[in-house]
């Protein structure tokens, strides 16, 4: 179902290799760690999963079907990235609520869901209830804004 | 997918469909073209109050065009500008009068904004500075006109502190009747660059000044050392917006001086609207029109382009 | 240390010399031609000039009375909020595809869109004229709120799109892997994070559009569509000669609001001014 395979997967950009013929089998529910020194494509390859970047060559497949062509959006895929990401115009609620929106769940559900995400990364009642929209990047980090992010990830 | 499990079964509405999912496909072709159409509209619309208008003053500067007679005479409305004492006067004074008020309003402008951007109480003088700029253009005109020709109130002081004896015909002298040009645009303009000055000023590294004062350099060496050559792009940028605003002066000729003494002070902005509104020689006016969109053309790749590219960096 | 010190009061001294003789000789003319607005108009011109004028409100009368105040308040107003309207719809698409996408003749169209700033109006004055003649348009707030949004349109597509360029990367692909479109991004995220971009750009529209001078001479000519501006500059009745106190009022009242609203978005002044090129 959520089989991933990579193919010889390569991005260059230009002259310069971002990605090298990468093969990666991941089955599903299987947890995999890479790793690496900076620059050598760890990040690069996962935007390529997520469909953010594409790649120049190789093939991706999802539950063996090809993804090269389909849009991030339509992916259903899930990423925590390195900044965070929340939208600093939403509450945290907001926030983790937003998928829920863009993917068209009734919203009879959107509470409850919203609620089961957050207990699930343990930062509970403090996402509900605090209003405050999160912070522009470079404003001060609270703590539970990594749980958010987290959270906004667990659907 | 491994979050679904986790999470139950609630949540499997999420991903609908989930045993024999089909991701959705979407058009390549519209996503290679989304950006233009984003654009589009906006280049449209530009082009429609650019484009059009200057073809037809192209078309037109080749006729003599008596109301709604056109007459065919090819390049001789270019041959007579050419010739046309008027027109170079114009063009000279454009440049004179918006090159003094220039060079004025960016020496005064890094001036103050030098002694004013450390100072604490640099919000209130920003306030203070920024007052002539939010005047009308037409108004502020009217302010100088006031003062200097038909209220007399300069001559009056300047004979108070006793500087002149009697009053000065402002309109008169060639060069008088351009001071109180340079003076009206330098008294509303020098706001424009002091703000984007000491913003530049007060965005600059502090930690590079505090290494320089220990240096042993003065805020006069720090300034003209570090702070200048740092500012140089957005005096760049700045200058460029001013000088294209002050090389199309129109209001303050059309208020304050009408062209007097002799179209000495005629600028080319009002030399086409003189002979297009006032004397309805369309045609030439069209010329003189396509003479200056070129000169506009050439400084813009030149100068605008350059300009801002440094700026953004 | 003691010469140090005094020194530095010197330096002090000479620095508020020279804030302080700007500061006058920005604000004595203000002072004094709201004095004009405000005295009677046997006291303007005069043999002698007169600083301390009695006080009259004349001109208010005449300008609510023998004039259509009303008309050009009106004109100006909604040919003003209408190009700036027109300006945001054309120019956030705009600014969002200059700043966020990658294609080619990007860097040309941009450059287009900025150089329609250098254009002088005098030199597109005389076919403006004609073809708002021939659109039948000439003397209609229509034909100003056009040219008004074309002459804004290049400062506030450039303003906003340095605000998006501010906007981290990382939040646009976030929202997409959470399967946001294009324009869901543009209008949920980007849109409100760069809101104080986008009132800057228009509050600096609306101000250069109230200092437009030369189409809107051209294209008003009766009072449906005068604009302050250039009303202003049409008190000069006949035998009368120059209504100076009258056109010190008007300025004045067009002034209020304007500086009012300046000073709420000071913070972004010198950004909105230099097109995004300064970041201040």
């Amino acid at each position: 179902m959520a089989q991933i395979e990579l193919v010889g997967i390569q991005k260059k950009w230009g002259a310069v290799w971002g990605v090298r013929d990468v093969n990666i089998d991941i089955s599903d529910e299987e947890f995999i760690v890479f790793l690496g020194p900076s620059g050598c494509g760890k990040t690069t390859t996962m935007r390529m999963i997520a469909g953010l970047e594409d790649p120049s060559e190789g093939e991706i497949r999802v539950g063996g079907e090809r993804m090269n062509d389909i849009d991030a959006r339509d992916r259903d895929a899930a990423m925590v990235f390195q900044g965070y990401a929340l939208y600093p115009n939403m509450s945290i609620y907001e926030n983790i609520r937003f998928p829920l929106r863009m993917r068209k769940v009734p919203k009879a559900e959107h509470d409850t869901l919203v609620r089961r995400a957050a207990d699930l990364v343990e930062m509970g009642i403090i996402s509900i209830v605090n209003p405050q929209l999160c912070p522009a990047v470079s404003d001060k980090e609270l703590p539970w804004h990594g749980r958010s992010c987290a959270a906004r990830k667990c659907f | 997918m491994t979050d679904t499990s986790m999470s139950g079964t609630g949540v499997a509405s999420a991903s609908p469909g989930m045993p024999d999912r089909h991701f959705k496909r979407r058009s390549k072709r519209l996503r290679v073209m989304f950006p233009y159409l984003l654009v589009t509209p906006a280049v449209a619309f530009l082009l429609m109050i650019t484009l059009y208008p200057g073809a037809y003053a192209i078309i037109q500067s080749l006729f003599y065009v008596k109301f709604a007679n056109w007459q065919f005479v090819g390049t001789e409305n270019y041959r007579d500008l050419f010739g046309d004492r008027e027109f170079w006067t114009a063009l000279w004074n454009t440049f004179v009068i918006g090159g003094v008020a220039l060079t004025l309003e960016c020496v005064l402008a890094l001036l103050i904004s030098f002694y004013a951007y450390r100072d604490p109480w640099i919000k209130g003088w920003r306030i203070i500075f920024l007052v002539p700029m939010l005047f009308m253009p037409s108004a502020v005109a009217f302010i100088w006109k006031l003062a200097f020709m038909d209220g007399r109130v300069i001559s009056d002081l300047l004979i108070r502190l006793g500087f002149i004896d009697n009053n000065i015909g402002w309109t008169s002298s060639i060069w008088l009747s351009r001071l109180t040009l340079i003076v009206a645009d330098v008294w509303q303009w020098t706001p424009f660059l002091f703000i984007i000055f000491v913003a530049a000023l007060q965005g600059q590294d502090e930690e590079v000044e505090e290494a320089a004062r220990l240096d042993g350099a003065g805020w006069a060496q720090i300034f003209w050392n570090i702070s200048l050559p740092m500012m140089r792009p957005v005096i760049a940028v700045a200058v460029v917006l001013r000088g294209i605003d002050i090389m199309t002066m129109f209001t303050n000729v059309y208020i304050m001086t009408q062209g007097t003494p002799g179209g000495t002070t005629e600028t080319i902005s009002y030399f086409i609207y003189r002979i297009g509104f006032k004397s309805f020689n369309f045609g030439y006016a069209s010329a003189a029109s396509v003479v200056m969109l070129i000169m506009t053309l050439i400084i813009a790749q030149l100068i605008v382009k350059r300009a801002f590219k440094s700026g953004k960096e | 240390m003691a010469s140090q010190r005094r020194k530095k009061n010197e330096s002090h001294l000479f620095r508020y010399i020279i804030l302080g003789a700007w500061a006058l000789f920005c604000l004595v003319p203000v002072l004094w031609f709201l004095s004009i607005g405000l005295r009677p108009r046997t006291e303007i011109i005069t043999q002698q000039p007169i600083y301390w004028p009695h006080f009259s409100l004349d001109a208010w009368h005449m300008v609510w009375t023998d004039w259509p105040m009303g008309y050009y308040l009106r004109n100006s107003v909604v040919s003003i909020i209408g190009s700036v309207v027109i300006d945001l719809v054309l120019a956030i698409p705009a600014a969002y595809s200059l700043a966020r996408y990658t294609y080619r003749g990007r860097e040309d169209i941009g450059f287009y869109i900025l150089s329609t700033r250098m254009m002088a109006p005098a030199i597109v004055a005389i076919p403006i004229f004609f073809l708002f003649k021939n659109m039948d348009l000439l003397d209609t707030v229509w034909a100003l709120m056009i040219i008004y949004a074309a002459i804004n349109l290049s400062l506030i597509t450039w303003i906003i799109r340095s605000y998006m360029l501010d906007i981290p990367k990382e939040l646009e692909d976030a929202a997409r892997t959470d399967g946001a479109s294009d324009l869901r991004i543009l209008w949920e995220i980007i849109i409100p994070v760069i809101l104080p971009g986008i009132i800057t750009a228009g509050v600096i529209g609306a101000i250069f559009a109230i200092n437009e001078f030369l189409f809107t001479l051209l294209i008003a000519s009766t009072k449906s569509a005068y604009t302050m501006s250039v009303a202003l500059a049409n008190f000069t009745g006949g035998s009368d000669g120059v209504i100076y106190n009258a056109i010190a009022l008007v300025a004045f009242i067009a002034f209020v609001p304007v500086f009012l609203v300046v000073v709420a978005i000071q913070k972004h002044l010198s950004r909105g001014l230099t097109m995004g090129a300064v970041k201040g």
